[in-house]
């Protein structure tokens, strides 16, 4: 059987289609940049003292590792309206960015207390012997350390992240997955529109994958074994 | 006014591991200005001294430092310990982590810290190393750079445990000559060392710590009191 390939509803719809990459974009870089945020404290909290805050942060990691990223999607998105009450109003694009931060969180909280419990301890004492304080300690020799021997898996779960946001489709934000979807059924083009969707992704995603290996080389010069 | 003339002063001080003791009632004083050197086996705890007398761990007895009692975890403003593992800050080049330093301890910005961490690279024959980072440092290299940044401090006492380890023939003359030039400004030095070379270069007479405490006191004591007798 011979199939004639016809994209020009695919040219037509042009516009939309990199709308919704803009929205696959924006969506992963709040997501990050939320998770970012709080997978340093959390990854600080893990090595606390109080052992019900360590356990606490212990137990969030666990969750929201352990979760697939699209059953909390959509129970943030179904039961999270029921339990805070009808007059909070939460967007598809908010439920998606809490469900893809929360996953980013846990995950890269992670990588960070591997990154902290990396850094050699005598590294530390120097400094105490010399007098730092405990914030020269971890501004000036503990957070950049554990930043520097931690970015290439944190652009990798970056990477993870964007792939991951496709999912919100499901929730009906209109990222570039869930509109190819929608003009599939517009236009019952769906090899066409499939065949770029994956050329668009392979766009966005393949610069960041050279980054990260010009991280890792950079990163070899400073911690790599010789 | 009552000059401080003891910059170190041991008194009856005991280490123990569990059941094992490494040292017992060790009694010594290091004199301000005062080079000593000690060795002695490996095992009988000269690095597991020098980090006690730098309040690192725990200890039985009484030491003082510039007359202030040492106390575990708070570490002394007058000494600087440069331990047999370098320990440099990895993710700083060599430049950078004497330069940290002066900028931590004497608020010099960033630009006036890498000068002067250039000049302590100079004197250790160091200059091609500046931008490298530690791992990309021989052994040699990264044990000159601790020496760089323990010099970096300018601390009146300067505690050095087994300093030219990985250090070839040739910049150990240099690291003899730094440690004989601290001696001649007039700084405290302890020199834990069972280098024969650099004990001949710095032509001074060795102290041994020996696994048993009492010996150890006895050996210190009286190698004290000899040489204060061949000095008069
Ligand atoms: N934290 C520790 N716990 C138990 N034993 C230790 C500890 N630190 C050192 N030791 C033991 O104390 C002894 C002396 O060590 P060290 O001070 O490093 O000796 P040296 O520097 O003279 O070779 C060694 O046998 C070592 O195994
Ligand atoms: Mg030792």
């Amino acid at each position: 059987m011979e199939y004639t390939w016809d994209f020009t509803s695919v040219w037509r719809n042009w516009e939309v289609l990199l709308q919704g990459v803009g929205v696959t974009i924006v969506l992963s870089l709040a997501s990050i940049s939320i998770g970012l945020l709080l997978s340093f404290p959390i990854a600080f909290l893990r090595k606390s003292k109080l052992k019900f805050v360590a356990w606490l942060s212990l137990a969030f990691i666990e969750v929201f590792r352990d979760l697939p990223v699209l059953v909390v999607l959509v129970w943030l998105f179904y039961c999270l309206p029921i339990l805070l009450g009808n007059n909070v109003r939460l967007t598809p694009f908010a439920v998606a960015v809490m469900g893809l931060a929360l996953n980013f969180t846990a995950l890269q909280a992670e990588i960070f207390r591997a990154g902290l419990e990396a850094i050699p301890l005598g590294q530390l004492e120097i400094a105490r012997t010399l007098g730092f304080s405990r914030y020269q300690i971890a501004r000036y020799i503990v957070i950049p350390q554990a930043l520097w021997r931690t970015l290439a898996p944190t652009l990798g779960q970056a990477v993870n992240t964007l792939k991951l946001t496709s999912l919100a489709s499901f929730i009906a934000v209109d990222e570039v997955f869930h509109v190819t979807t929608f003009l599939i059924q517009e236009t019952y083009r769906p090899l066409e529109f499939y065949t770029i969707l994956a050329v668009l992704y392979l766009l966005t995603i393949m610069p960041l994958s050279f980054a990260i290996q010009m991280v890792e080389r950079r990163l070899e010069m400073r911690f790599g074994q010789d | 006014m009552d000059r401080i003339k003891h910059a170190i002063q041991i008194r009856s001080v005991t280490k123990r591991f569990g059941e094992r003791v490494l040292f017992e009632n060790l009694t010594f004083d290091a004199d301000v200005g005062q080079l000593l050197v000690l060795t002695g086996p490996s095992g009988s705890g000269k690095t597991t001294l020098l980090r006690i007398i730098a309040g690192l761990i725990p200890f039985d007895g009484k030491i003082e430092v510039c007359g202030r009692p040492v106390i575990a975890g708070t570490p002394c403003p007058d000494l600087v310990l440069i331990p047999q593992q370098p320990s440099l800050w990895e993710h700083l080049s060599a430049l950078d982590n004497i330069a940290l330093v002066r900028h931590l301890l004497f608020k010099e910005s960033k630009s006036e810290a890498r000068q002067k961490a250039s000049g302590y690279l100079e004197i250790l024959d160091l200059m091609q190393a500046a931008d490298r980072f530690p791992r990309r440092l021989s052994g040699g290299e990264q044990q000159r750079v601790g020496l760089a940044r323990g010099l970096a401090t300018e601390r009146p006492i300067f505690l050095l445990d087994e300093i030219t380890a990985n250090i070839d023939r040739d910049r150990k003359e240099i690291v003899g000559r730094v440690i004989a030039r601290l001696h001649e400004e007039g700084k405290t030095v302890v020199l834990v060392t069972h280098d024969p070379v650099i004990v001949k270069l710095l032509k001074s007479n060795p102290y041994c710590l020996e696994p048993d405490g009492l010996h150890a006191r006895g050996i210190i004591e009286n190698e004290d009191a000899k040489n204060d007798r061949q000095q008069r």
